[in-house]
Order: structure tokens, then sequence, then C-alpha cells
């Protein structure tokens, strides 16, 4: 499976874009907004990982045009952030978000886990 | 060629991101001092505030997924602080300033440490100095 790690700070991309890899995933990033979208329609990944706060473009402006574009519509979008506060998920989901992971308490078996299961939804 | 398919050495261990999180550490707190230069200049400099503000946020989650708490809570404060004066768009005053760029010389000193001797330094005090600005910048 084609993961898209969206997210402008160099080390959690690394850290998160490692962990994939060693669970078999197929790991493309991007860093930032911009570049995330423009990856995203290029290259179709099965599903993005999509930081919240970001320059440029921020997860809530990028998550809007993922879901506006027609060849990314379809793709499920995870918010990773270390923001944890409920309007922030709610605000995420409105905006066609299929699930939230809070950085601070990252797992790469939960990640891998949620992976699987919008991927099945979608 | 998709990048990290092509990593060696590195696996879920935290302790083997420890090379990592130090060189991303440096980079983002020689930021934000540069940055800091640049409000010391022009204290009402928005673009400088929201560079500190997301790099303080970053600094924040990488150094709590590596279990380091006391640089997280320093991280989280500075972050706590900007977000306060982007919010007010007010400009910071000299003597705050000062103790936030104290506070990040605190981390630099301390990713420094971890760095050559794997120790931590005990941040209780410039944590409580912080808090006590933080909450002061609040009101």
């Amino acid at each position: 499976m084609h993961i898209l790690v969206i997210d402008d700070d160099t080390f959690f991309r690394k850290f998160s874009a490692v962990q994939l890899v060693e669970k078999g995933f197929t790991v493309d990033v991007a860093n930032d907004g911009v570049e995330g979208i423009a990856k995203a329609i290029s290259i179709r990944p099965d599903v993005i990982l999509l930081d919240l706060i970001m320059p440029k473009m921020d997860g809530f402006e990028a998550l809007e045009k993922l879901s506006q574009n027609a060849a990314t519509k379809q793709i499920p979008v995870i918010i990773f952030s270390t923001l944890s506060q409920e309007k922030d998920i709610t605000k995420a989901k409105t905006l066609g978000a299929s699930d939230y992971i809070n950085k601070n308490t990252f797992d790469i078996e939960t990640v891998v886990s949620k992976i699987n299961s919008v991927k099945k939804v979608a | 060629m998709h990048y990290y398919s092509s990593i060696i050495g590195m696996n879920s261990d935290v302790n083997s991101y420890k090379g990592l999180y130090l060189k991303t550490s440096q980079e983002r707190l020689q930021k934000i001092l540069e940055n800091i230069i640049v409000l010391e200049k022009n204290p009402g400099e928005s673009e400088a505030v929201d560079a500190i503000h997301l790099d303080a946020h970053s600094l924040k989650g990488a150094s709590k997924l590596m279990g380091y708490e006391q640089i997280s809570t320093i991280a989280y404060l500075i972050e706590t602080f900007f977000s306060t004066f982007k919010e007010n768009k007010n400009s910071i005053s000299p003597p705050d300033l000062n103790m936030i760029k104290d506070s990040v010389d605190c981390i630099v000193q301390s990713v420094q440490t971890l760095d050559e001797s794997d120790k931590d330094v005990d941040l209780t005090s410039e944590i409580k100095k912080l808090d006590s600005l933080v909450n002061r910048s609040h009101h």
C-alpha cells in the first residue's frame, strides 16, 4: 500500500516514514500542503497522513483542497497533529478527514491499524 | 524509486532516531534564535513570530516522541507564548524576549549535552520561570 506523508517537520516525517516502510508500506513524503497536494495528484497514494500545523498551507486548508479535487477526493486522509482539542478533530472531520492520530502518542501499530481501517472503508 | 525504501540502519527503536532528533532540533533551535534576533530589532515582526511558533511546535512534538519531557515542556511553553502574541498581535517586550531567548539557550545546552554525553540536563527552574511568563502573557 502506498502512503503519502505530508509534514513540514523533518524529524517526524522521517520518523513516521521509516517505521511505515518497516511495516511494508511504500512511502512518499511532502514538506508542506502545497507540495503535498501536487504529489497527491501526481502519485495517487492509497492513504494520506497529513499534519495540521504547517507553513504555506496548513492541514485544514490542504484537507479542503484535497476533498475538492477530483483526483484526490476519494483518497482517505488521516490527520496527524499534536493538537488534541476536540474542536480541531471535529473541524478536520468536517473537512473530510477519515481519522485522527495524536502525534504525542504515536504508536506505529495504531497507525497501521488506522491506515488499514480507512482503506477498507474507502 | 521511493526514497524511504532505501534507508538502512534505522529501525523502530526510538533510540535509533536520536541522531536525527539531535540534528533536526539543532537546526530548529538555530532558526528560532535567528528569528529572536529579528524580533529584537522589530518586535512586531509577524513572520518571525509565526516561524518561532511553528518551530517550537515541531520541537515540542519531536522531543515528546523521543522521551525528552522537559525539553518538550519548554518548547510547549514557548509555542504557547507565541500563540498568544499571534492572536493578540502585540509586540513582545524586550525583557520577555530575553526570557524566551534564555529558555532557548537552555534547550540548546540540553541538546548539546545529550549529543556529547547522553545525559539529561535538569530544566525544572527554567520551566518554572517560563510558566510564569506564559501565565502573565495570558492576562
